[in-house]
């Protein structure tokens, strides 16, 4: 990257540093050097460069072919915030005042997070609203007048179009910031050159600081020269968690057991409150599978006298964790691999991809779900089974505030790939590669209802920590009894559940005759995904379809 | 895991204890318990039963039949039907909570049943639980549920409504609907068949007069109005003495329709009493005088002597409106050889107009439009009955008449909630009106007048329920603008919304 951007140079010459008013020291940060070589690919037609003066929103009339908000979102690069391209100035003198870089009414609009936003902003643009406005080549700044007695002090960074602000929205950038560039970007006389304010100057000093210091974290983290090094460091880093992990379980360990001693039935609101804080107390012993594990055990007690027996086999199994975890040194791959798994201890997608099992195979789609475990953290799984294989692979993924996913996996599809398993007892989890959609689905025929209940059976006995297996039911018939929802098979009866609205739906859609349903097995309910019928028709759990 | 192990657990574990446990998993609970501290080796060996539970789990054996399921329904709307998308939106959102939303409801149900279609699978329990909130619905989504959706209804207690309404062909179900079903569908059950057999229903009412509270019989008497004949006198003659109010008035009513009962023949001499013709310089004219006091025998005629303490009319007046609104109106045209316009002219000038047109604005109904335009035009504020219940009256293309075609001249004058409350579920606007009321609502989306008018946003919603749906092909992507404000969005994209499912339900499969 650093040698296109020097290409670059080479060939635009001085006229190139001309034009651009970037600080040299952000052009030699690795991320930026991607960036402005990123500009240069896009830019650099037949050889010649287009004009720099602004770089524009894809579709703009003056610039259809430049990257859009989603595309350098995507591209990973060091201003994600940014919607779309920061426009360079060509010279100072077309600028008429020293202002680092030049921006458009819409531009700013569009760094807006929402309409209200934008709207306020527009109402804060007049001057009255300002008792001071100032800019230099690296920041703008203002003092916006508020409700209070102080004004808001707004300031943003215009290398990277971050902002900040004294008032406590949680909007970024907040009304004030917007304002502020929007005054700028109307080339407010205000805005005359002037010595930057001391929190101006604290403020961008600190982002300095940050940015440094994560360039040293980046060089440090870098692959080593040398792998023996480098192992060693992962090594080092393995064995800090372990420890971690270790007196975590070990006070679990203490804490479960005082339960057991006290007895459960004088389980209270102190208890509970202690096992809240010790469920943290995992999270910071780097074990978050333990904490999740709590939680669920501590809902559990609160469901009553029904749920007991499934209250003291929670603290079993969180004890066998316990147990897994001093005795790691002498589990074999696999067991680590759950044990890990249980942890919540993330696995190596980059070394599943490399040496994880890989299975070639015609896999189609049995059914899937997506959760929220927690706030604006979705989690997808996508269960999938091969038709030479039989195998059931899981596809699951995790998506930050509301990110697309990588692909989407369409029901009852049949879908070529390899996928690549992560390590376990029964692996399950795999990563899917080179995926194309066959369009010409197999047929398939169902195990019974007996033998697919004992591969799920056996799969626990195998691993007791598994979070769920998946079971396809052939004619089966869910119907309602009381309060409750069971799914008649041929080799018994089983409970089910989903929100009572999807579950009226798969009633309606088997209308009580026996259709095919696939869902996750937890070892002791059975989670319906999906149904589908002989004349191809389909139930997902949500969508209904 | 046993009870005693669930026992030890609740209780407290201090001491170690045998449980009883044989072979390899006793064995295994014993090489775990191998720490000094019990509770520790309690939790360890909750670990191994955990463990061998999930191993071991064992579907339930069948106990008990399952119910029967629905029966086959080869009229079910398909997924590959072009008004599958439409269909879906309408009940997308559940039990309607705006007006328009109702009425797309209603339409949707009303094209599915003109084509003998039924509600798809997964559509229905929205549709069940639309009919449990909304009784108005009801009576249209049941024809369209098919036999899976009352199958379904039958498994929920709530949705029993549906799972009552059996084939017509099924007599003695429809008497169990009589006598076991709730009020609303022994009603619902009871219009049917009056419909059908009115002296049948006839029957079956008095059968049961004595075992009904005062508000069903209220309800049941008031549903003889279908069909309404003369040997039903019989029946309604005596609730004329009913304890309840209601049931007086309901009574009273209908028998006043019925020009030769002995109540409308009463009703008839009284008022007959009042009106007299005199002898003037430019000839005969007729005079009304409400009655100077009250009537001791009215009270058998379901009229009240005491008058209301907030009624608007004077205490004669009020006696005057009782009697007059139980007179048919053809008397009044035989009698003074007036036509309806010049009777209502002829009671404006009077000093008992409000009393008069009251009565006959009550009275009035389909069967009279030459009445009902001649009372329009005697509209007053505060009027007993609306204007827009009056235009209901008329047919659609009549009551187009009074209305001008352009949004901004019926907003003026109330004339928008005219339009739309004249016209009941399952009617639209003529293809004519529509065409250019709709050019006109179109340029609602253009300007700034929906920016703050509340009320013509939801009014144009409305509308776009109401429009002939030969009219609706004219309606393509509506103007955004930069500025507005998310309730003009809302506006512009429901109104979308209505214009798209609308065409969708009546393009033909």
């Amino acid at each position: 990257m650093a040698k296109i951007a020097k290409e670059g140079w080479e060939r635009l010459g001085v006229v190139a540093s001309l034009l651009f008013q970037v600080p040299k020291r952000l052009l030699f940060l690795p991320k930026t050097q991607q960036y402005v070589s990123a500009f240069w690919s896009s830019e650099m037609t037949n050889g010649v460069p287009a004009n720099h003066s602004t770089i524009l929103p894809r579709g703009h009339p003056s610039n259809p072919g430049q990257p859009t908000r989603e595309s350098l979102h995507t591209a990973n690069l060091p201003l994600p915030h940014l919607g779309y391209a920061v426009a360079l100035t060509t010279s100072s003198k077309d600028r008429g005042d020293c202002m680092g870089i030049a921006l458009t009414r819409e531009q700013v609009l569009a760094l807006a997070p929402d309409e209200s936003s934008a709207k306020a902003a527009n109402g804060l643009v007049a001057d009255s609203k300002w008792v001071t406005l100032g800019a230099d080549d690296e920041a703008v700044w203002g003092e916006c007048q508020g409700s209070g007695s102080n004004p808001y002090q707004a300031q943003v960074d215009l290398g990277a179009l971050v902002s900040r602000c004294s008032c406590p929205s949680r909007k970024f950038p907040c009304k004030h910031g917007l304002a502020l560039l929007l005054n700028y970007a109307q080339k407010n006389p205000r805005f005359a050159a002037t010595t930057r304010p001391a929190w101006v100057d604290e403020w961008l000093a600190s982002r300095r600081n940050r940015s440094e210091r994560k360039a040293a974290v980046a060089e440090t983290s870098k692959p080593a020269d040398d792998p023996a090094a480098a192992s060693a460091a992962v090594a080092k880093r393995e064995s800090t968690r372990w420890s971690r992990i270790e007196a975590g379980a070990t006070e679990l360990e203490r804490w479960i057991a005082d339960q057991f001693r006290r007895g459960l039935a004088r389980f209270g609101q102190e208890q509970r409150r202690d096992g809240v804080a010790m469920a943290a107390r995992m999270i910071d012993a780097q074990a978050p599978g333990l904490a999740a594990r709590l939680r669920e055990a501590l809902a559990l007690m609160s469901e009553g006298a029904a749920r007991q027996a499934d209250v003291i086999a929670s603290f079993g199994l969180l004890q066998l964790i316990n147990e897994g975890v001093r005795r790691r040194g002498q589990l074999s791959a696999p067991r680590l691999a759950d044990l890990r798994a249980a942890l919540g201890w993330a696995a190596d997608k980059a070394e599943a991809q490399a040496a994880g099992d890989a299975v070639s195979d015609q896999w189609r789609v049995l059914g899937q779900i997506i959760t929220e475990p927690e706030a604006k953290l979705s989690e997808r799984r996508v269960w999938l089974q091969g038709l030479a294989s039989r195998r059931h692979a899981l596809l699951q993924e995790f998506s930050y505030a509301g990110k697309a996913w990588d692909r989407e996996w369409q029901n009852g599809a049949q879908y070529a790939a390899e996928l690549r398993f992560y390590p376990g007892s029964v692996p399950l989890r795999a990563i899917a590669q080179t995926v194309s959609k066959v369009l010409t689905a197999v047929s398939w025929t169902e195990e019974d209802a007996e033998t697919a209940f004992d591969a799920a059976s056996q799969a626990f006995a195998s691993n007791p920590w598994l979070a769920q297996f998946p079971l396809v039911f052939a004619a089966a018939t869910p119907f309602r009894d009381g309060n409750d929802w069971r799914l008649h098979t041929a080799a018994g009866t089983l409970p089910w559940r989903v929100d009572e609205d999807s579950a009226w739906t798969l009633l309606a859609f088997s209308g009580g005759h026996a259709v095919t349903t696939m869902g996750e097995w937890a070892g002791n309910q059975l989670r319906l995904l999906s149904g589908w019928d002989d004349s191809g028709a389909r139930w997902a759990l949500e969508t209904g379809e | 895991m046993n009870e005693r192990w669930i026992k030890s657990a609740l209780i407290g574990v201090q001491t170690e204890s045998a449980f009883e446990i044989d072979g390899a998993i006793g064995a295994l609970l014993a090489r775990v318990s191998e720490s000094p501290d019990p509770a520790l080796n309690f939790a360890r060996g909750s670990g191994v039963l955990a463990a061998c539970e999930l191993a071991s789990r064992s579907l339930d054996p069948s106990q008990q039949p399952l119910p029967a399921p629905a029966k086959a329904d080869p009229n079910t709307l398909s997924r590959s039907h072009p008004w599958m998308s439409a269909i879906t939106e309408v009940f997308a959102s559940g039990p309607p909570h705006q007006a328009y939303e109702a009425r797309l409801i209603d339409q949707a149900c009303r094209r599915l049943a003109d084509v003998g279609l039924t509600l798809p699978p997964i559509l229905l329990p929205t549709a069940l639980h639309t009919g449990q909130r909304s009784q108005a619905l009801r009576s249209i989504l049941l024809p369209v549920l098919g036999p899976r959706g009352r199958w379904l209804a039958a498994q929920n207690p709530d949705w029993k409504y549906a799972a009552s309404v059996l084939t017509a062909s099924d007599e003695d179900s429809e008497m169990r609907v009589w006598q076991e079903a709730n009020h609303l569908d022994r009603l619902a059950f009871f219009r049917r068949l009056r419909a059908s057999s009115a002296g049948e229903a006839r029957e079956l009412l008095q059968a049961s007069l004595s075992e009904l509270a005062a508000t069903e019989r209220a309800d049941f008497v008031s549903a003889m109005n279908v069909n309404l004949h003369a040997d039903d006198a019989h029946l309604l003659d005596p609730l004329l003495k009913d304890r309840s109010r209601d049931v007086r008035f309901a009574a009273a009513r209908l028998l006043a329709c019925l020009p030769d009962s002995a109540h409308a023949q009463r009703l008839i001499g009284w008022v007959a009493a009042l009106l007299v013709q005199k002898r003037g310089l430019l000839g005969k004219s007729w005079q009304l005088d409400a009655p100077q006091s009250a009537n001791p025998t009215w009270g058998q005629s379901a009229i009240e002597a005491t008058r209301p303490q907030h009624d608007p009319l004077g205490e004669r007046a009020w006696w005057l409106y009782q009697l007059v609104r139980q007179v048919p109106l053809g008397w009044w045209t035989a009698q003074t050889g007036m036509n309806p316009q010049g009777l209502v002219t002829w009671a404006i000038k009077s000093d008992w107009s409000a009393a008069l047109i009251g009565a006959w604005q009550e009275r009035v109904d389909a069967k009279d439009p030459e009445w009902v335009e001649a009372l329009l035009g005697a509209r007053k504020p505060g009027a007993r009955t609306s204007t827009s219940d009056l235009l209901a009256l008329l047919p659609v293309a009549q009551r187009e008449k009074h209305w001008p075609n352009q949004i901004d001249a019926l907003n003026k004058d109330g004339g928008l909630n005219d339009v739309i409350a004249s016209c009941a579920p399952g009617e639209t606007l003529s293809c004519h009106y529509s065409k250019a009321l709709l050019t006109s609502m179109l340029t609602c989306f253009e300007d700034d007048r929906l920016r703050h008018d509340y009320g013509l946003r939801v009014c144009l919603l409305e509308l776009a329920s109401l429009l002939h749906p030969d009219a609706l092909g004219r309606v393509i992507d509506l103007p955004r603008r930069a500025d507005e404000t998310p309730a003009m969005a809302d506006c512009t994209l429901a109104f979308e919304r209505i214009i798209h499912v609308r065409a969708a339900l009546h393009t033909h499969p």
